[in-house]
């Protein structure tokens, strides 16, 4: 998709709410528009020379072009690419990912590892739509959760878990929300995981699913935070750099037999969430990168401009600040260079490494 | 500069990075027991063995 392309797309019937009013369309909206214009850049870096041939790779059957996020890592190098994709979207994005397909693809992957049978073919059709249509994926896996000493079975009020309350030929039916769900706002379609592992008694909540945002019964929440700063001067990256995200409230949504990954087996949702994470830790600290140079950089900057850069204090704390960005570059190439390969044949990091990133 | 260096380290997006940095992807409490998890410790075991004289 074309970045407008991208930007029409979101003017579907989603329900999204700000401050206590509708957003009928939040490419419109003051506030809302900025975490779409940040989103777009993800769709830019396909289109710019300088950029797309980190942003694109090749079919190597069709010869067709499609975005890396959505290749499926297979050796250590299509994870090293990925780390520099991700990195430099998040440079664009002013220290804030776009997001919008980073997450996506990171569940897409453990969606694919940990599935079997016709839950995987399903999984497979629905990755193959998203990487054919380029859509924005958004991941909702944070439950409410209430009391957590308690598993979701046993809260006093059975909807702080996501659960499934009906089912018949045609699908199951979902109710529920989930917390933090970034992206969501500016995604087409949103993959619903697990947020732990279950036991026997929790089988109405071992679901996993994907629906498209404008589903009926969806309704987004969008938080409060920030909202746009007078100018960018003085706000060089808060007048900016914004991901909206959203409380995601699911009343008695429906969603088709092949759009779910997940129903009624407890014992899938603590490796489809630890697999899930075993991507998406990498996916952060690939994104941390930027913000450590912006420290590290602002830091010399400001002493060179006071004059005060060859302080012995000052190069100390410079040296602290070095030591830690670069440490954690060199833990996230290395846990790229450590690929293991995992189920069906698909790449991850080394978890160990990632964690200590 | 001084307008970046404040919104890095004194203005709510300081903040909001600072919650980031803690919980998002998962809590430094899940990371270190991945790491715990994922770590092999033969050969750190096998080597203090070897070293203490026990094998």
């Amino acid at each position: 998709m074309t970045p407008e392309a991208y930007r029409a797309s979101l003017r579907d019937g989603r329900k999204v709410f700000y401050r206590g009013r509708a957003v009928p369309d939040v490419t419109a909206d003051p506030e809302l528009r900025i975490g779409v214009e940040l989103a777009m850049l993800d769709y830019e870096m396909a289109s710019n020379p300088k950029t797309r041939d980190l942003a694109l790779v090749k079919d190597p059957a069709t010869g067709h072009e499609f975005s890396r996020f959505y290749q499926i890592p297979r050796c250590a190098d299509d994870l090293t690419q990925r780390s520099r994709l991700i990195e430099l979207g998040t440079e664009h994005g002013g220290t804030i990912t776009p997001l919008i397909k980073e997450i996506g693809t990171d569940a897409l992957f453990a969606l694919l590892r940990v599935l079997s049978g016709e839950e995987l073919e399903r999984a497979r059709s629905f990755y193959e739509a998203c990487r054919e249509g380029d859509l924005a994926v958004a991941v909702a896996q944070t439950d409410v959760k209430g009391d957590r000493a308690k598993a979701p079975h046993e809260q006093d009020d059975p909807d702080l878990y996501l659960r499934v309350v009906d089912q018949n030929r045609d699908g199951i039916v979902v109710r529920g929300a989930k917390a933090h769900t970034s992206a969501a706002p500016n995604a087409n379609e949103i993959i619903v995981l697990p947020t732990r592992a279950m036991g026997a008694d929790d089988r109405d909540y071992a679901v996993s699913f994907a629906i498209p945002v404008d589903t009926p019964g969806l309704s987004l929440y969008v938080s409060p935070f920030g909202g746009r700063e007078p100018n960018d001067f003085e706000f060089p990256l808060s007048s900016w750099a914004k991901m909206l995200e959203s409380l995601t409230v699911f009343d008695d949504v429906h969603v088709p037999w092949e759009r779910v990954f997940l129903c009624g087996e407890p014992r899938g949702c603590g490796p489809l969430a630890l697999t899930f994470v075993e991507y998406h830790r990498f996916t952060a600290v690939s994104y941390k990168l930027p913000l450590h140079d912006a420290f590290v950089g602002a830091a010399a900057s400001i002493a060179e401009m006071n004059g005060v850069g060859k302080a012995g204090h000052i190069r100390d704390k410079l040296t602290t600040l070095i030591t830690y960005a670069e440490t954690v570059r060199a833990l996230t190439e290395m846990a790229a260079i450590r690929a293991r390969i995992g189920q069906n044949e698909i790449a991850y990091p080394d978890p160990m490494t990632t964690n200590m990133a | 500069m001084m307008n970046l260096i404040a919104d890095l380290t004194a203005r709510d997006f300081a903040g909001y990075h600072s919650v980031l940095a803690i919980h998002a992807e998962g809590s430094v409490e899940a990371e270190k027991m991945q790491i715990l998890r994922s770590y092999d410790p033969g050969q750190a075991i096998a080597r203090a063995r070897h070293f203490a004289g026990i094998d």
